[in-house]
């Protein structure tokens, strides 16, 4: 019952412009052939339209309705629908295609009556009786419907920076590989990946917290361009690891556990399928947090607090089993979740007292790399971060009593001694920012922080922290202290991930 | 007229492609290649179809697959990979349209275009074991809905196809704007504190002075702030404790320092009291060998733990924790999936191990949880639960015996309805011997289930395995499983009949009562059979329903085979105590008609005329059936004297063929 309610509450799902003008213009062209207008279905279908352009036209600019290659974009921006809409997204194409369109542009107009929006559709409808489709639509328009026209096709093929599309030859002879458009790829690709990752959990969590049946599709998607991009470049992944967000502690706090469990399970050996679900527990680990109003609101916690806050390691298994997803993957991630904050030694949350079974390997794993985030992440009641450095400290202190010293050891050996996002103070009265550590190297790859005039930092060159002299086969610059970023202000990611 | 664009637009929203220039047209050797891939794609969706349409074995099926595979080795042989871009509705190669169909769940595919696949590309390599599995995730995924764990995309990651890649378009059903990380915030300041640049944070780290300076230091000299803030009394601790952290030397060395590190030992004593193997001293953390043994058992422990183990703990806290009934169900919901599962890989001792720790929990809790017994046995009782058994697909051999024990106890704590969904998966298992294991546990639920059980079961098992039901029985108190054995006894096969029969009337031939269709078995053997068992000693209510059976016979005039009267008449003699039998085999013997007295009536009559002498002969002494006995044999009416000399032959058979140690009652001779 309690359930029924909060999803009658929750909010209806968000139905793009695109979506709806694609849906309404599909619809309305069917109803003109079939219904007079004096019909109630035809009355609604109009004005549905009428509504929609006239929200389209609200800031002054038109609307370009396009279509290539069998998707359809709005103003440029391709319409995403859900998997009800590819029916009529195929019906449309066509009806594009036997017109020869590529597209249409609804400019702006005060007024639009009913007959103008028939009239549009009927001639629209009848164009393909012509024996030349697009001449004659062309000129219909232009005699008698002013605030449509058929978009022209632009020759002037462009690569959009940024997108991996841009480097693909389409098939037709057109081949545009830069080395520095890849390398932007890359971390384009990485950026999106993060923000998808992010945005999957936060509508499972969502249709969880509306008492609604929550897939993983999304996340699974996620997680495995995740791991797509750990075997692409291991720096440019670990680098996702650093991104903080002082006004969410749920949501960049799994994603950031979810890379650092899978830089680890890669290190281990793990199959991509186990990396899989490996990461899967780390995106899925705090489901708990998620309606458990003791863990958002990152006050520092009462008595009773506490009890709540150790509830949500049972409450994501909870969660974790209402997931829309297969028994034995639910199985293989709930462990994990729940033991988390267990601790080898048991000390920890929660209490299991007549449990014989020893810690999952992924249980040991997550534990790690959930202690790491937390300690490098501020919080209101700690707004001093432990840096990265003193955070691995601090996780040595817990070897072979609340972390297996071997999965420490590992981590260690993935983040480096200064791991990605430190900022490095050097012995050359330099300031440096943690890169990479190379798996033959004790030392990391850094990118030089310069400051400008207006106080703040710029990224400067990647530098070798391990580079000798060749004089006197002394490292060059040697690290004095570290740091959080967070110290200065500043979003690692930014200067660590276009650093090709 | 140029559009200008509207003000919905997300940033970094995925702009859309111009228009690609008009293809110029192919030269001659591009048609014939354009050409050679689209006959090529025909033939791989024929064997997309006949993939679809028939099983793995199937003859079509293998020879369209091996078509296919050939036409790609070939192809691939000489041009190293066919790379396709995936439209709405089709597929191109270099530009050109090669495969066109309806765009829809129908095309083949669409599921490509659906999820996001800009373009596939078959590398040369590719085989017949992998053309094979891109099938049949292209048939498996021809249909999505929204809630389904996997779409092509997923599910082609999972397969690792090794000479078939593709590139995908990020694209989630609602429109996901890339969220902008450059806006997160990263620190917290004072409440009500502006955000400040690192500058401004330099500001309020006091004192600070750069080497050789005095007072702030600000702009291009933010670094020798820096310094010196770090520097500074205030947090000098801290960087004492940043250049040599709590346990530093656990830490690779800094070398080259020139403030000296000594040597590395000295560098790097090591602490104590961690984990065993742990090694302190190398230079680059790398696992040494002891710990790369250690990783390598958790790594083959993680792959052999049974997955009841991981978790179970867990989940069954969470029945504690939760304190709402749905909540709770869904629990036991997925607690009952993980028998399920259990089930279908023979992990029993786990599941036997799960059931305990349930037990276990709701008496610690009792009597709070005790109605989450019932609960979870209801739940386990069900054909979607035990069906897991019917997955099981491993032989069970000799070196299985504890398997089984566990098994048995498993089966015996479900609840005493289950025998139904037990009887429904017995049919679908395969290894005979965890049949007849499941087939024990239906029979111990045969007192509980009693006729309706048995009626079900009639119709649901096979009949060796009511045999095998029926033959676990033979431990238990007849008397308290009769009404199922009366249900098995109505079988439409006599060996059914024949093992609930026997059960039932070796244990009490008064049951006859509740089974009078036994007395009418047609099979001739099984009527013999029980006819025995029912003459085996005398009883009033064996006679008494005999009598009934006779009469009604008689009276309605039903045609039965001779030899199975007789059978009938004789067991009446062999049981009957009293003068009922006397009188009706009187009756039936001397009632007088034309026919008797010219010995010419039918073969019923006949037979009834003889049985019932026989019945008389065999009779005990006393009953006044001695009289009977003499009129017919001195009578005048051929057919009466007749039958009384038939019996006497008949009876002097019998006697001869009797088994030695038969009952004295039963072997008496009539003159």
């Amino acid at each position: 019952m309690a359930q029924a309610a909060a999803a009658a509450k929750a909010p209806a799902k968000k139905v793009s412009p695109g979506e709806r003008l694609l849906h309404s213009m599909f619809r309305l062209l069917q109803v003109v052939k079939i219904h007079q207008a004096n019909n109630k279905l035809f009355a609604d279908n109009v004005k549905s339209f009428r509504d929609i352009l006239m929200e389209l036209w609200r800031d002054g600019f038109g609307a370009n309705f396009s279509m290539y290659r069998g998707r359809f974009y709005l103003n440029d921006e391709r319409i995403v629908y859900s998997p009800t809409m590819w029916a009529t997204s195929a019906k449309m194409t066509e009806y594009f295609q036997t017109r020869g369109l590529s597209g249409l542009k609804f400019l702006p107009a005060s007024e639009l009556s009913d007959d103008a929006i028939v009239g549009f559709m009927d001639v629209f409808n009848r164009a393909t009786r012509d024996t030349n489709p697009t001449a004659w639509l062309r000129a219909k328009l232009q005699e008698s419907y002013p605030w449509v026209e058929i978009a022209e096709e632009d020759d002037k093929g462009v690569a959009v920076e940024g997108s991996s599309e841009a480097v693909e030859d389409s098939g037709l002879g057109r081949k545009a590989i830069v080395r520095g458009v890849a390398a932007k790829n890359l971390s384009y690709v990485a950026r999106q990946t993060y923000s998808q990752t992010l945005t999957s959990l936060r509508s499972l969590i969502e249709r969880l917290n509306a008492g609604k049946s929550a897939g993983i599709q999304k996340s699974k998607r996620a997680v495995q361009e995740l791991i797509d991009l750990l075997f692409e470049d291991e720096a440019v992944f670990l680098a996702l690891s650093t991104i903080r967000d002082r006004d969410d502690q749920l949501y960049t706090h799994s994603v950031n556990v979810t890379i650092l469990v899978l830089g680890m399970g890669r290190r281990l050996g793990l199959s991509r399928s186990s990396l899989e679900q490996l990461g899967l527990c780390g995106l899925f680990h705090d489901l708990g947090k998620a309606n458990n109003e003791a863990t958002m609101s990152g006050e520092k916690l009462s008595g009773s607090d506490k009890d709540k806050i150790q509830s949500h390691s049972l409450l994501s298994v909870f969660n974790i089993i209402r997931l829309n997803a297969s028994h034995s993957l639910k199985h293989f991630i709930l462990g994990p979740a729940g033991e988390h904050h267990m601790g080898m030694d048991r000390s920890g949350y929660p209490k299991m007292d007549n449990s014989e079974e020893p810690l999952s390997l992924y249980g040991r794993v997550l534990s790690v790399a959930d202690q790491y985030n937390a300690l490098t992440s501020a919080r209101p009641w700690r707004p001093q971060p432990f840096s990265p450095h003193d955070a691995l400290a601090k996780l040595l202190d817990n070897a072979g009593t609340k972390l297996d010293p071997v999965i420490l050891k590992v981590f260690v050996n993935l983040m480096g001694a200064w791991p990605p996002g430190s900022v490095l103070v050097l012995d050359t009265q330099e300031v440096a920012m943690s890169r990479y550590t190379p798996s033959d190297s004790v030392l990391p790859l850094a990118r030089l922080l310069v400051a400008n005039s207006e106080g703040t930092f710029l990224g400067g060159p990647l530098i070798d922290l391990a580079e000798t002299d060749p004089a006197t086969g002394n490292i060059k610059r040697n690290v004095l202290s570290s740091i959080h970023p967070s110290d200065l202000n500043l979003q690692p990611v930014e200067f660590l991930l276009d650093a090709h | 007229m140029n559009v200008a664009r509207a003000t919905n637009m997300t940033p970094n929203a995925e702009k859309a492609p111009s228009a690609p220039p008009r293809a110029a047209p192919l030269a001659f050797d591009d048609q014939d290649v354009a050409a050679e891939v689209r006959a090529g794609l025909q033939i791989f969706l024929v064997a997309v179809k006949n993939c679809a349409l028939y099983p793995e074995n199937n003859k079509i099926r293998q020879a369209s697959l091996a078509k296919a595979q050939e036409w790609f080795a070939g192809f691939l042989d000489e041009r190293e990979n066919l790379k396709l871009f995936v439209d709405i509705d089709g597929l191109l190669y270099q530009g050109v349209n090669v495969l066109q169909e309806k765009a829809g769940e129908t095309n083949v595919f669409f599921p490509l275009f659906r999820d996001g696949v800009q373009w596939i590309e078959f590398q040369e390599g590719l085989d017949a074991a992998e053309l094979n599995k891109l099938i049949e995730l292209l048939i498996g995924f021809r249909m999505l809905k929204e809630d389904d764990e996997d779409d092509l995309v997923t599910a082609m990651w999972g397969a690792e196809l090794q000479f078939v890649k593709y590139k995908t378009a990020n694209e989630f059903w609602e429109i996901d704007p890339i969220t902008e990380i450059a806006s997160f915030k990263v620190g917290f300041a004072a409440p009500g504190a502006q955000p400040k640049t690192p500058a401004d944070s330099l500001k309020t780290m006091a004192p600070i002075a750069g080497p050789g300076e005095k007072g702030v230091s600000r702009g291009p000299n933010v670094i020798g702030a820096l310094f010196s803030y770090l520097g500074s009394d205030s947090r000098g601790n801290r960087e004492a404790s940043l250049m040599f952290p709590k346990d530093s030397q656990l830490l690779p060395p800094r070398t080259g320092l020139s403030d000296g590190g000594g040597d590395r030992e000295a560098a790097n004593p090591g602490p104590e009291n961690y984990g065993s193997g742990f090694d302190h001293g190398a230079a680059s953390w790398e696992l040494n060998d002891s710990e790369r043994t250690v990783m390598e058992d958790l790594l083959s422990d993680e792959a052999r733990l049974s997955q009841l183990n991981v978790g179970l703990d867990l989940t069954l806290a969470l029945l504690v924790e939760r304190q709402d009934p749905p909540g709770r169900a869904l629990v036991l919901k997925f607690l009952a999936e993980m028998v399920r599962f259990s089930l279908a890989k023979g992990e029993f001792q786990s599941i036997y191990f799960l059931l305990r720790k349930f037990e276990g929990l709701i008496r610690a809790a009792a009597p709070a949880l005790d109605h989450l017994r019932a609960e979870f046995q209801a739940r386990l009782s069900t054909v979607q639960v035990l069906d897991g058994l019917a997955h099981y697909e491993a032989k069970i051999t000799s070196a299985d015996a504890e398997k089984l024990v566990y098994l048995g106890k498993i089966l015996n704590y479900l609840e005493l309805g289950a025998s139904r969904a037990l009887a429904e998966i017995a049919a679908q298992i395969k290894d005979e011997t965890l049949r007849a294991q499941v087939l024990a546990a239906v029979a111990a639920r045969a007192r509980a289930g009693g006729l309706e059980l048995a009626l079900h079961l009639n119709v649901t098992l096979a009949p060796k395995d009511l045999v095998t039901i029926v033959g676990s029985l033979a431990e238990t108190d007849i008397s308290q499983v009769a009404p199922f054995l009366i249900g098995l006894s109505r079988h439409v096969r006599p060996e059914v009949r024949e093992a609930a029969a026997t059960a039932l009337l070796s244990h009490d031939t008064n049951l006859i009562v509740s089974t009078p269709h036994l007395l009418a078995e047609p099979e001739s053997r099984l009527q013999r059979q029980i006819y025995w068992l029912l003459g085996q000693k005398r009883s009033a209510v064996v006679e008494k329903a005999i009598v009934k059976f006779l009469r009604n016979t008689l009276e309605l005039g039903i045609a039965r085979p001779p030899d199975a009267l007789l059978v009938a008449y004789r067991t009446l003699g062999l049981c009957a105590v009293s003068a009922e039998a006397v009188n009706f085999c009187g009756n039936s013997l001397l009632k007088k008609n034309a026919r008797a007295f010219f010995g010419v009536a039918d073969e019923n009559e006949r037979a009834h005329r003889v049985g019932a002498a026989l019945a008389l002969i065999f009779l005990s002494p006393g009953l006044g059936q001695d009289d009977i006995l003499a009129r017919a044999s001195k009578s005048f009416f051929r057919g009466l004297k007749r039958a009384y000399e038939e019996a006497k032959a008949e009876a002097d058979a019998y006697y001869r063929m009797a088994r030695p140690n038969s009952e004295p009652h039963a072997l008496q001779r009539r003159a």
